[in-house]
């Protein structure tokens, strides 16, 4: 090379600027470890644009999320990057959350011009907006920065003419003005204004509200949205107690519009906060006005609710009973989805597996009216069951039977009329649910949660089942349920089954449609012998029909 | 019409005006000055480079203005180097820096796509011998980025 007059190219952070615009990210972290002044120079570029579906990422917040202590190693390191880093990022793409996480704990992402959450479907920039058909403004957002205001998202949201579905948990919009800008929307998430006047919006059918409504309010979204199909909300709560103003406004509404005879035509409602549950008076007050609901989801299940259901909502096609992913405790009276099926007529799906039914009760149930029922979620407990002494007994006696004079001690009849009766039961309950020939989905117990499980300690180590639930053999009758000839799914996760590999070969012959099981996987430590032999069984499965999918297991 | 480009060793080269006003930089110049037969001087820029930004011009006078493009991503244009281009920046990275000085955007575009095609798939180690980087981190500080950038790692 000639001698250089001037600076070398390599001392120029300017043209080492324009170098680096032309080099890929992996190239650019390369020379940002050659010196000092490359590294100064090239780490915005670096660092510019972050991304977390890209290079090594998926890999390490994948990690991230495992308990093991290279996730929380790999935490400190991605945290410290940021605080060292994070000025320097432009453009934020997310689309695992421990990157909102990390971006927003460092609290150096001042020079964002752009930002894309994994929560939304597709990107904002450049014009690209328009095609738009979702998005969901998160409440997560506002950790990565505080906007001062929030008109440039409302002003981006104006543009958006093809949206279709709009969430937004981050900022309370004005529900008036966005609507009336945006026709296209038929689905609105969010904490909305809702004001008295009466403009009315006929193109949403969905209608998310994360603020509280009361009777009154709510109201009001069925006025607002006379077509609206789903109504979805967090708390319901009791109207506020009379003072002359909103008394003279509940007045109103029970003078002008005759507050019992109205009626509109919600089909859906449902309640999404699984640790609250409206009063028993409130939802009386809304449930009034919904002759036409076809779908209920609730968070608990009182047998007063359920008289109610059945007198309210003739049309009753699904209930749901919001499923407590944390701690299980039966929040629920026993037994009051019984009142369900013996009342609803309609009723295609109750799905309410974490709410108990004990056996005695089911038994004494008169005839259940809801023939066409395609799915049973429930939780079928007080199954009488043998204590295993008498099954010891029991066994000796089988062992014994082959010579003739057999003299039967006292303990032994007990024993003996015990099993008649557990065995009676049982398959009472299983002729029961046979009468349900529409069954397409039948689950009869549910996984407990792993924390619920350590509760026990050493005890009782990872036990996932009810102890007095169906043991679900063809000696206690399973085959009665041969009667359910259309059934896709099997549940058995968290009963206390016997079933073995003459079961499953019964199963497989019964029941030609089935696809899908659950119980099968492991829950549990392999050393205890539930465990091991539902092993046996899952290898069994696999070599006779592995297409049938097999759920459940694992936490 | 032309110009009289002097260089920092003072040589003087005889230019054609439309070749000159490539470069920004003397373009500026001559609108400020006006309509003037003084010589421009480039103290920053040797006869020899100077030769070789002028071969440059020639040989892109008819050449569009380039209009900036900013929605580009200049990396997926890393590769679009003419030939002649090509063969021209082998000979001196001095022609960037001059580049840089005259405002000459297409040269220095062309410049810096070269050095980057050098810089590519290359370990640091190899970087700093191609371009006579002293390494200058401590270990402590070598280690700490390495792990950094882990995450930039071809896999």
């Amino acid at each position: 090379m000639p001698t250089r007059t001037g600076p070398s190219l390599a001392s120029v952070p300017e043209l080492l600027e324009f170098i680096g615009h032309h080099l890929t990210l992996p190239d650019l972290a390369r020379c940002t470890l050659t010196c000092q002044l490359w590294h100064q120079a090239l780490s915005p570029l670096l660092w510019q644009t972050f991304d977390d579906s890209l290079y090594g990422w998926p890999r390490i917040m994948s990690a991230l999320y495992s308990e093991a202590a290279t996730g929380q190693r790999d935490k400190a390191w991605l945290d410290a990057l940021f605080s060292r880093y994070g000025h320097h990022i432009r453009t934020l793409r997310i689309r695992w959350h421990s990157t909102v996480l990390a971006a927003s704990a460092c609290g150096r992402c001042t020079q964002l011009i752009s930002l894309q959450s994994f929560n939304f479907r597709e990107s904002l920039t450049a014009g690209q907006g328009k095609c738009l058909d979702s998005i969901r403004l998160d409440m997560s957002l506002s950790y990565l920065y505080a906007p001062r205001s929030f008109d440039p998202l409302d002003k981006i949201l104006s543009g958006l003419l093809n949206l279709v579905e709009l969430s937004n948990t981050l900022y309370p919009m004005d529900v008036n003005l966005i609507l009336q800008q945006l026709p296209s929307l038929r689905s609105i998430n969010g904490a909305f204004k809702l004001d008295t006047s009466s403009i009315s919006f006929n193109n949403i059918r969905y209608f998310e509200a994360t603020m509280p409504l009361n009777p009154l309010t709510f109201r009001q979204c069925l006025v607002k949205f006379p077509n609206l199909d789903c109504l979805c909300l967090e708390r319901l709560l009791p109207l506020p107690h009379p003072t002359t103003h909103n008394q003279q406004q509940q007045q109103q509404i029970v003078v002008q519009d005759n507050y019992h005879s109205i009626s509109y035509q919600l089909q859906e409602l449902r309640f999404t906060k699984s640790d609250y549950s409206p009063t028993l008076e409130t939802l009386q007050q809304v449930l009034f006005w919904l002759p036409h609901l076809r779908h209920i989801t609730l968070t608990t299940l009182y047998k007063s609710t359920a008289d109610m259901l059945v007198a309210y909502c003739k049309e009753l096609e699904s209930f749901r009973l919001l499923e407590d992913k944390g701690f299980y405790h039966a929040t629920s009276s026993f037994d009051a989805s019984l009142v369900l099926l013996q009342g609803c007529p309609k009723l295609k799906v109750l799905d309410a597996v974490q709410h108990q039914i004990r056996a005695e009760t089911l038994l004494a149930s008169p005839p259940w009216v809801c023939d066409r029922l395609e799915t049973l979620r429930c939780l079928i407990v007080g199954v009488s069951r043998l204590l295993p002494q008498d099954m010891k007994i029991l066994n000796d006696l089988f062992v014994l039977r082959s010579s003739k004079n057999v003299f039967l001690t006292k303990q032994d009849r007990n024993a003996l009329q015990m099993s008649r009766n557990t065995m009676g039961q049982q398959q009472q309950v299983l002729e029961r649910l046979a009468s349900l020939t529409h069954l397409k989905v039948l689950e009869l117990a549910f996984k407990q949660p792993r924390d619920h499980l350590r509760r026990y300690g050493d005890k009782n180590p990872y036990v996932g089942y009810f102890t007095d639930t169906l043991e679900l053999t063809l000696d206690s009758g399973l085959g009665k349920l041969a009667a359910l000839k259309d059934l896709e799914m099997f549940g058995f996760e968290g009963c206390n089954h016997l079933i073995d590999r003459s079961e499953l070969d019964w199963m497989i012959k019964s029941w030609p449609r089935l696809r899908a099981m659950s119980g099968l996987r492991q829950n549990g430590l392999l050393t205890s012998s539930f465990e091991m032999r539902k092993a046996d069984l899952r290898s069994y499965m696999r070599q006779i029909r592995s297409d049938i999918q097999q759920h459940g297991g694992g936490g | 019409m032309t110009v009289i480009l002097v260089s920092s060793d003072n040589q003087d080269f005889k230019v054609d005006k439309e070749v000159a006003e490539r470069s920004i930089l003397i373009k500026n110049m001559l609108e400020d000055v006006g309509e003037s037969d003084s010589p421009i001087p480039l103290p920053n820029v040797t006869a020899a480079v100077l030769t070789k930004v002028i071969e440059y011009c020639e040989h892109h006078r008819n050449d569009p203005v380039q209009v900036p493009e900013e929605t580009d991503d200049p990396r997926k244009r890393s590769n679009d180097i003419e030939e002649w281009d090509m063969k021209f920046m082998q000979v001196d990275h001095e022609i960037i820096l001059a580049a840089n000085y005259l405002d000459i955007k297409p040269l220095l575009d062309v410049g810096c796509k070269t050095v980057a095609n050098i810089i590519k798939g290359k370990t640091p180690e190899e970087i700093r011998k191609a371009f006579n980087i002293v390494n200058d981190f401590t270990p402590e500080e070598e280690a700490q980025i390495k792990k950094e950038n882990e995450w930039a790692e071809d896999r």
